[in-house]
């Protein structure tokens, strides 16, 4: 950086750093944030104990002791059910209910057929996958049944069983654990956009709103000197609040139980200083843009509705990623932000650098910030700065 | 000594400046004498390398602003239309910005701050954020900005607009002494007994020309009128007229 450059930086963030509303508006991301992500994985976390143990209420149920310990030994948990009536709505903390009939060890133990009623709630995708799962779990055991009285009988269970299939997920990661992952990722990416904010439009759409543009331009200063002072305010306090916001979001993390979070984070020697060198571009990228943002406008308010509308950048591209990662293009992920969270993800959670999608994210933030310095920079210069709103 | 040739500046459709000449020289006061809208503005923007111009050109001490605008603007000292301080800074922490940005350091920078602080009379406020000043304190750090590094011109827009009495009279000592120190002056207005009371040379436009210059006295007798208002008025008319007539 110049002298000229370094003596607008200077200023700006002295500036900048008196002013309350700025500090709170650029790192309170970076506090606010972890109690946000572990509300979030709180709630995530108890989804996933639901869809690993499915709960089932059973009435008569110590007359069924073979069938309780088949559900257990299948991972759902089991609870006996005192009334006798149809209900009109399962038992709380339950995901259906077996009515087993009054005489339902001596029908089994007579071998005869046992007519069985199970409630499930069907309003939710999670009520009709627990239901189904219920539904497989019973049925499985009446098979079981129907097994053995086969065998003890002298006849092969499997002349009534010709086929046989077993299911196999192929999917790479779990829904929550991909959900999980992409929301860290969010958190992480929108940090350098909150950082940078409020003096993003201070500097130049508040400078001209307060009619200081035009003394500062009337001075033998360059505008290329000038935006590059300005840049770099808006950087240090973008790259502060996302190393702070990193930080404190992986102390958060750290404090979660290992192995209570379907996704876990490798982070060894190599992979950190990888991650900041990611990230400490892409929040001077970020900057930049924010600052051409900003130019583009003449009053604080308007520069600030702007650069809000801005802010939804990363929650869309984190939302593609999560939910529409299958459907994109492989060279999608090389574009700006996308490239970003790919090898963020695997750096943070492979523990392993991701090399191309690295580079690219490395190359669109000096494209980047090189195109859009110069843009704003040119823009500085256009009259039009000198009028404010 | 700042001399303007010919200069043209329109915006869009609006022809702000039509053709302006003059000069303004050194140990002297020149005031551009117009009313709203007449192109004082543009004029002293396009002087200090803020605007680029459709035609004509601007000299400072023989630096062409257009070819080399940085060089120029170190050798001039603007005071702009609007005070524009950043209210979270100290006066002293204006000074040191501007200082730097003119390549002032060490004991050059600490030195200009005191001469500028006496000259101005404001030690009061050196160490106070310029929020809540009043417009004679932000008149007084606005133009020792615009003076403390010692430019040989210095520009001032309308500056004793929204001052009190007391604050225009303490200015005008100031610009005198800067003429009187061999400085080139130049500054726009439309209050007449300041500009009577301050001009060596008075340049009067209207809708973006001039339309007579010389001496307030010289101006006077031009127009055979008692005062230079009254002057004023008969020749920016007389302009007018010939402006309509030639169109």
């Amino acid at each position: 950086m110049n002298r000229q450059a370094f003596v607008v930086y200077k200023k700006e963030l002295k500036d900048m750093l008196r002013d309350r509303r700025m500090l709170v508006a650029a790192f309170s991301f970076a506090l606010l944030g972890p109690v946000f992500m572990g509300v979030i994985f709180m709630l995530s976390r108890d989804s996933d104990a639901e869809e690993q143990m499915a709960r089932l209420a059973i009435a008569n149920m110590e007359q069924a002791p073979g069938l309780v310990a088949y559900l257990e030994k299948k991972d759902v948990f089991v609870s006996p059910y005192s009334g006798d009536k149809m209900p009109d709505a399962l038992p709380d903390g339950t995901d259906g209910l077996l009515m087993l009939p009054d005489d339902y060890s001596e029908l089994l133990k007579s071998g005869q057929v046992v007519f069985g009623k199970l409630f499930v709630d069907e309003g939710s995708k999670t009520g009709i996958s627990k239901g189904r799962e219920l539904q497989g779990a019973v049925d499985s055991y009446g098979s079981y049944i129907g097994g053995v009285r086969l065998i003890t009988r002298g006849v092969p269970p499997a002349i009534v069983s010709p086929i046989i299939i077993e299911r196999f997920d192929l999917a790479e990661e779990g829904f929550v654990a991909q959900t999980m992952s992409g929301m860290f990722l969010m958190l992480i990416i929108m940090a350098p956009f909150i950082g940078g904010l409020s003096v993003a439009v201070d500097t130049l759409a508040g400078e001209r709103e307060r009619h200081s543009m035009q003394p500062l331009l009337a001075q033998p200063v360059s505008p290329l000197n000038v935006i590059l002072g300005k840049l770099a305010m808006v950087s240090t306090f973008s790259i502060v609040g996302t190393l702070l916001a990193l930080t404190t979001f992986l102390f958060a993390v750290s404090l979660i139980p290992a192995g209570t979070l379907p996704i876990a984070l490798h982070l060894n020697i190599s992979t950190v200083p990888l991650i900041v060198l990611q990230l400490i571009p892409f929040a001077i990228l970020i900057a930049a843009t924010q600052l051409f943002i900003s130019i583009q406008v003449k009053s604080f308010k308007e520069g600030q509705s702007y650069i809000s509308m801005f802010m939804m950048l990363p929650m869309f591209v984190a939302y593609l990623k999560i939910f529409g990662a299958s459907k994109l293009h492989g060279m999608a992920f090389f574009l700006p932000i996308l490239s970003e969270m790919e090898s963020l993800s695997s750096l943070i959670f492979n523990g392993e650098a991701d090399v191309p999608h690295l580079l690219a994210s490395l190359l669109v933030a000096v494209v980047g910030v090189f195109a859009l310095t110069t843009f704003t920079a040119r823009k500085l210069e256009s009259e039009v700065m000198l009028d404010a709103a | 000594m700042i001399i303007v040739k010919d200069l043209a500046k329109a915006y869009g459709e609006v022809q702000a400046v039509k053709s302006v000449s003059f000069h303004a020289d050194d140990a002297s006061i020149t005031t551009l004498l117009g009313a709203n809208g007449s192109g004082k503005t543009t004029t002293l923007r396009a002087i200090s390398g803020l605007l680029k111009t459709d035609k004509g050109s601007v000299t400072v001490d023989g630096l062409t602003v257009a070819d080399n605008p940085m060089k120029a603007q170190r050798r001039l000292g603007v005071f702009p239309d609007s005070f524009g301080l950043y209210t979270r800074l100290t006066t002293r922490e204006h000074l040191e910005y501007f200082a730097e940005l003119h390549g002032l350091t060490g004991q050059a920078l600490a030195t200009a701050i005191d001469e500028v602080t006496e000259t101005l009379n404001m030690a009061d406020i050196m160490e106070r954020r310029t929020e809540g000043f009043s417009q004679g304190q932000r008149m007084k750090v606005a133009l020792a900005r615009a003076i403390l590094h010692k430019p040989s011109n210095i520009v001032l827009d309308e500056p004793t607009r929204g001052l009190d009495v007391m604050n225009i009279r303490l200015l005008r000592t100031i610009l005198l002494d800067l003429k009187a120190a061999g400085h080139c002056v130049l500054l726009s207005s439309h209050v007449m007994a300041e500009v009577e009371a301050l001009s060596d040379h008075v340049v009067m436009m209207a809708d973006g020309v001039v339309c007579a210059e010389g001496s307030p006295i010289e101006l006077i007798e031009k127009a055979k009128q008692p005062n230079l208002e009254e002057a004023f008025v008969v020749l920016t008319e007389q302009s007018s007229k010939r402006e309509r007539d030639a169109a």
